[in-house]
């Protein structure tokens, strides 16, 4: 496993500064805020070759740039993958775009998860939220790579049924039967005939050997800082825990200092770091 | 299906030691419910309590002019009912088989007699009840911050 400080650098080939334009190639409205988008490069360059947690940064010309974590497939890098929730003037207009539009992309830039490190292991993903979205990749991975790894297990929660991101791929990664998917929503109508509840009771349906274990957590801060704490009381080392951080990016580079966190810079240090590195921040108010 | 075959999936069993559990299983009786079946209504008296075994159980917030809300699930190996151990011994939920499931039902009575034999079990239940609650309380703290929604 490497830390933080030993992570390795993003690696852009032009000047990273320089965006790319990618054309959409498809929307899929996942939940009444969220929008998953399909971009192809529009400038015959090279695809976006990216590992599981990067991120990219998304220019919607005369609206505004945002970082948004890669939401694809690492195998097929042909078609770069978004999910993006609407919360702003930029994630707004994103989600507004539609098929053969253009937008701007800078990257993939940041640290991923060490998910080809953890070979060997038993490997628990959790997710909340739209948190779903930067692990999808990784998942794609283990799923890729399935007998490389001990047991894998995913725990997602989600605010409600109809906030569910990727059904169709939990779906499918249910039916698989050396995978331990559990899904859990915090309010649900009677209809729902799944869990309802946080996410960490879930950890006891887990099999899993604590001492090898990876832990991929993300979510909401609070909700990361919960889950990773009860992890590291089960037993998994707190260096084998990874969490995804999300801070007020701008450059995506490490010049501009907005995403500053202690000593150390979301998008460049980050964003996937491991829990024994942020422990002490992670809980502090206002930092 | 014994408690003792249970504690591997459930933290709070495991927080019972074995002369307790050994107290305990002799009084259980294996209950079946159907999908849809409700285990026990709010405000009825609570004078048993279940250990899932199979299946899951939801707990329901009923109200006026709409549908129950499900407050929570407990699935195999969870702890149903609280409410026999603390005054006034009834029931704040409303709980319903989701799917088929299965339980281990203790009659409260049973249970009591046997608490006043052994002061250890007593002592050691009210600890599970007490840990049970606090751990719920904590886990609706966080449903209600809404963590999943906009930010």
């Amino acid at each position: 496993m490497t830390t933080v400080m030993e992570s390795p650098m993003p690696t852009v080939a032009t000047d990273p500064m320089l965006l790319r334009p990618f054309r959409v190639f498809s929307t899929r409205r996942d939940t009444a805020d969220t929008v998953t988008l399909e971009l192809v490069a529009a400038d015959g360059g090279a695809p976006v070759v990216f590992r599981p947690g990067q991120f990219t940064m998304m220019y919607v010309y005369g609206v505004g740039e945002v970082p948004i974590s890669i939401a694809g497939n690492p195998a097929t890098p042909e078609t770069l993958v978004h999910t993006v929730r609407a919360v702003g003037a930029v994630t707004n207009a994103i989600c507004a775009l539609a098929r053969g539009d253009t937008i701007g992309i800078r990257g993939p830039y940041g640290t991923h998860w060490p998910i080809e490190d953890a070979t060997d292991h038993d490997v628990i993903i959790v997710a909340g939220g739209i948190g779903i979205a930067p692990v999808r990749p990784a998942i794609h991975h283990l799923m890729t790579y399935r007998p490389d790894y001990r047991s894998v297990s995913l725990v997602y929660g989600s605010r409600s049924p109809a906030d569910l991101l990727y059904t169709e791929d939990i779906h499918r990664w249910r039916s698989r039967f050396d995978t331990n998917v559990q899904v859990t929503v915090d309010r649900a109508d009677d209809s729902w005939l799944g869990d309802v509840g946080v996410v960490t009771p879930m950890l006891d349906r887990l099999s899993y050997e604590p001492g090898s274990t990876a832990a991929i957590v993300c979510g909401p801060e609070i909700m990361m800082r919960i889950v990773a704490r009860e992890l590291v009381n089960r037993g998994v080392p707190a260096d084998q825990i990874w969490v995804s951080l999300e801070r007020n990016l701008k450059c995506g580079l490490g010049y501009c200092g907005h995403c500053q966190i202690g000593p150390a810079f979301v998008c460049k240090n980050g964003p996937v770091v491991s829990y024994q590195s942020v422990a002490t921040r992670l809980g502090m108010e206002e930092l | 299906m014994t408690l003792a075959s249970l504690r591997s999936s459930s933290p709070w069993l495991t927080s019972l030691d074995d002369p307790c559990i050994a107290l305990l299983d002799p009084l259980a009786k294996e209950e079946t419910f159907s999908k849809g079946d409700i285990l026990f209504r709010a405000d009825g008296i609570a004078d048993r309590f279940y250990v899932v075994t199979s299946g899951t159980v939801a707990l329901l917030l009923a109200g006026p002019s709409r549908p129950p809300i499900t407050i929570q699930t407990v699935g195999r190996g969870g702890l149903l009912g609280l409410s026999w151990r603390l005054a006034p011994h009834r029931w704040q939920w409303t709980a319903r088989a989701i799917d088929d499931v299965t339980a281990l039902r203790f009659n409260a009575l049973d249970v009591r007699a046997m608490c006043q034999e052994h002061p250890e079990l007593d002592g050691a239940l009210l600890e599970v009840v007490a840990q049970e609650a606090a751990r719920r309380l904590q886990n609706v703290r966080m449903q209600l911050l809404d963590l999943y929604g906009r930010t």
